[in-house]
């Protein structure tokens, strides 16, 4: 379903990712866990190009929607010490040929992005939820204004949606009247409402009162039953346990240990992935 | 009401007649020609230096157009026909530049006192005075909008050294009372070019302000080019800049030359600091807004048209009251521009120049200026909170 070849991203001279190799099965629950700075959020906002990755490709759903050889041949450029070889300057030409074409090909990402994101939901940390229309219109705004839907569907469907996450008074309501969970709430079936085949959320529960947690967390794990394919940032490491089929333990922009939960919560292997989780459990 | 009449020296010409002769002098300090043209009881035309006439020669002055205003001072003054000089009667012909001027002469014993007033009816009033005595005081009505038509033709004997002093005792009261009809009138152009201006404004800003944040480059840089300049040239020179490239016009009170280069300056400087207010209101909308519908799969353009510009205006709203009011306050730059265009400055520069009445009528504007923008900062103030109540 989503197929990750050496993923990389520079914000200037600081490597945040580098270099994942990852695949996503139809239908799995896929936990990213791992301490603060370790590049898990980068990595799930390179998954739908919220951020433009700097090297590596993205496949989704048999889609190539991100590939770059520039940064490759970047790193190989800068490995050859002789500049003044026939190699280098044969690397040079390649380089600059490559730079060249990923510019044409950033611009034609910007225009198929959008329809690839639209099978992509997400929800963030800080909800994001849009304060200048009603809850209702908060949802039926991207399917309406994207023709996927007509109005009234929108609309019969948002509520559908609202209430079975218990949100049906508040549909007329503006956000600004309601709790960080229920915004959550809200953000979660404004994404869902797009019929998206992979749900991404970008820690979900980091931003909210602790009395909050368990509303979102239970909306989620009704996500997660109807089998659409999830990757979930979390430090909520009883929830990655209990939802997820694949947990990721991330560290300075590399996966360190990838497999079931119970084999990272029970029996890690890696010695960072231990020292992570005896601080946080 | 009545006040004594001022009359400028601004421009002198005079024609001074003792006994059998008359002298006539020249103030050529605006320019003018040292010399004068008249044509005798014969037809003859005759240039003179400043010099001596006979007592009892027909002259008619003539003097050369100059610039273009000027024209209106020399043709005015062409037209000054001195017939029968009296006997030793000093004569003193004043010229203003301005058109509000009235006409006073000596008709046999009388002072006559011409003026046009609002209605441009040709109003004549008489006051008897013997020869060789004082220079009398001459009352007449507040002058409203003269112009200089017509009115010099009957001028008969040219009679001068009347004194003319405003002894017009004003306080501020008296100045507002007695103007107030042309104090309102000017305030409601203020607030109508302000508005007109400003209203314009926001597309100007508008644009600038979409070009300025588009990653189209040469956009990007023609828009952040033209807010720096105008918002570091003084507004004053981009107004009399633009007033004199503007080409002369004028079809009526509201559409000529004056109103529309203030007009546009007004909104070409307007429009540059609307586009940062603009600007800074769309920044000021949380980056995750956009995040969110550009991961709903909504393009950049309809996030912005959805999503970031209905927030955008409610954080503006309140910034684009202030440069409505900064806007009230820099239309008194326009009275600068030639007569003015009839706002609030205008009319208190228009007061002064025909009353020689000048604190007064600043103290009344200044408290008209500062009840509007005060009562509008407070509205917009009222705005504020109920935005802020609403988010």
């Amino acid at each position: 379903m989503i197929k990750v070849r050496n993923l990389q991203k520079n914000f200037g001279d600081l490597k945040v990712l580098k270099g994942i190799d990852y695949e996503i099965e139809q239908g799995q629950i896929i936990s990213i866990i791992g301490p603060s700075g370790s590049g898990k959020s980068t990595f799930l906002r390179c998954l739908n190009l919220m951020e433009i990755p700097t090297g590596g490709s993205i496949e989704f759903d048999g889609n190539i929607i991100y590939s770059n050889t520039y940064h490759d041949i970047k790193e190989q450029l800068h490995r050859i010490e002789d500049k003044e070889s026939v190699e280098y300057k044969n690397v040079l030409k390649l380089y600059k040929k490559v730079k060249k074409e990923e510019v044409k090909q950033n611009k034609i990402l910007d225009k198929t992005i959008n329809i690839h994101r639209q099978k992509m939901g997400m929800v963030f940390q800080h909800f994001n939820v849009f304060p200048n229309m009603t809850v209702l219109d908060n949802i039926t705004l991207a399917p309406v204004k994207l023709g996927l839907m007509t109005e009234n569907d929108a609309k019969t469907k948002a509520m559908d949606l609202l209430k079975r996450v218990g949100l049906e008074e508040k549909a007329n309501e503006y956000p600004k009247k309601l709790s960080g969970g229920q915004k959550q709430r809200l953000a979660i079936v404004r994404a869902i409402a797009m019929n998206p085949q992979v749900m991404l959320f970008d820690e979900p529960t980091s931003a909210l009162d602790p009395e909050m947690v368990k509303e979102v967390l239970e909306v989620i794990k009704m996500i997660v039953q109807t089998g659409i394919t999830v990757i979930i940032v979390t430090h909520e490491m009883g929830f990655a346990k209990e939802v997820s089929d694949r947990v990721i333990f991330m560290d300075e922009g590399v996966i360190c240990e990838e497999g079931t939960p119970q084999e990272i919560f029970d029996n890690p292997k890696n010695k960072r992935t231990k020292e992570f989780l005896s601080k946080v459990l | 009401m009545a006040f004594i009449l001022g009359m400028s020296l601004f421009n002198e010409k005079l024609v001074k007649a003792s006994s059998n002769e008359v002298n006539i002098s020249f103030d050529n300090s605006e320019g003018g020609s040292e010399s004068f043209t008249y044509v005798n009881a014969n037809g003859q035309e005759i240039t003179l230096n400043a010099g001596k006439i006979e007592k009892g020669t027909l002259i008619t002055l003539k003097a050369e157009p100059l610039e273009e205003y000027r024209f209106v001072y020399w043709a005015y003054t062409t037209n000054n026909t001195i017939k029968k000089l009296s006997d030793s009667i000093v004569v003193n012909v004043t010229v203003k530049q301005d058109y509000k001027f009235c006409a006073v002469y000596a008709k046999d014993n009388q002072v006559v006192v011409t003026y046009l007033d609002s209605t441009e009816k040709i109003i004549v009033e008489y006051k008897i005075i013997e020869k060789g005595t004082d220079a009398p005081n001459i009352s007449a009505p507040k002058l409203k909008g003269y112009s200089h038509k017509g009115w010099s033709k009957d001028l008969d004997n040219i009679i001068t050294d009347i004194e003319v002093k405003p002894v017009y005792n004003a306080t501020v009261w008296s100045v507002f009372r007695d103007y107030a009809g042309d104090f309102f009138r000017g305030l409601g152009l203020t607030l109508a070019f302000s508005v007109i201006s400003v209203f314009c404004a926001l597309f100007l800003g508008a644009v600038l302000c979409l070009a300025k944040i588009s990653n189209i480059k040469p956009l990007k840089f023609i828009s952040t080019a033209y807010i720096e300049i105008i918002r570091g040239v003084p507004l004053l020179l981009q107004l009399l800049l633009i007033y004199a490239i503007m080409p002369r016009m004028d079809y009526g009170r509201f559409i000529n030359s004056e109103v529309l280069a203030a007009i546009l300056a007004l909104f070409l400087n307007s429009g540059a600091y609307v586009a940062e207010i603009f600007r800074s209101g769309i920044q000021a909308v949380d980056k995750g807004q956009m995040e969110a519908g550009r991961a709903l799969g909504l393009s950049k353009w309809q996030t912005m048209k959805s999503i970031i510009i209905p927030q955008a205006i409610k954080n503006v709203l309140p910034s684009i009251g202030n440069e409505l009011i900064m806007v009230i306050k820099e239309t008194s730059l326009a009275s600068t521009v030639d007569a003015g265009i009839g706002e609030l400055m205008s009319i208190k520069k228009q007061i002064t120049s025909a009353t020689f009445i000048n604190i007064p009528p600043f103290i009344v504007i200044a408290i008209m200026y500062f009840a509007v923008t005060f009562s509008l900062s407070k509205v917009v103030r009222y705005i504020e909170r109920r935005l802020e109540a609403r988010d």
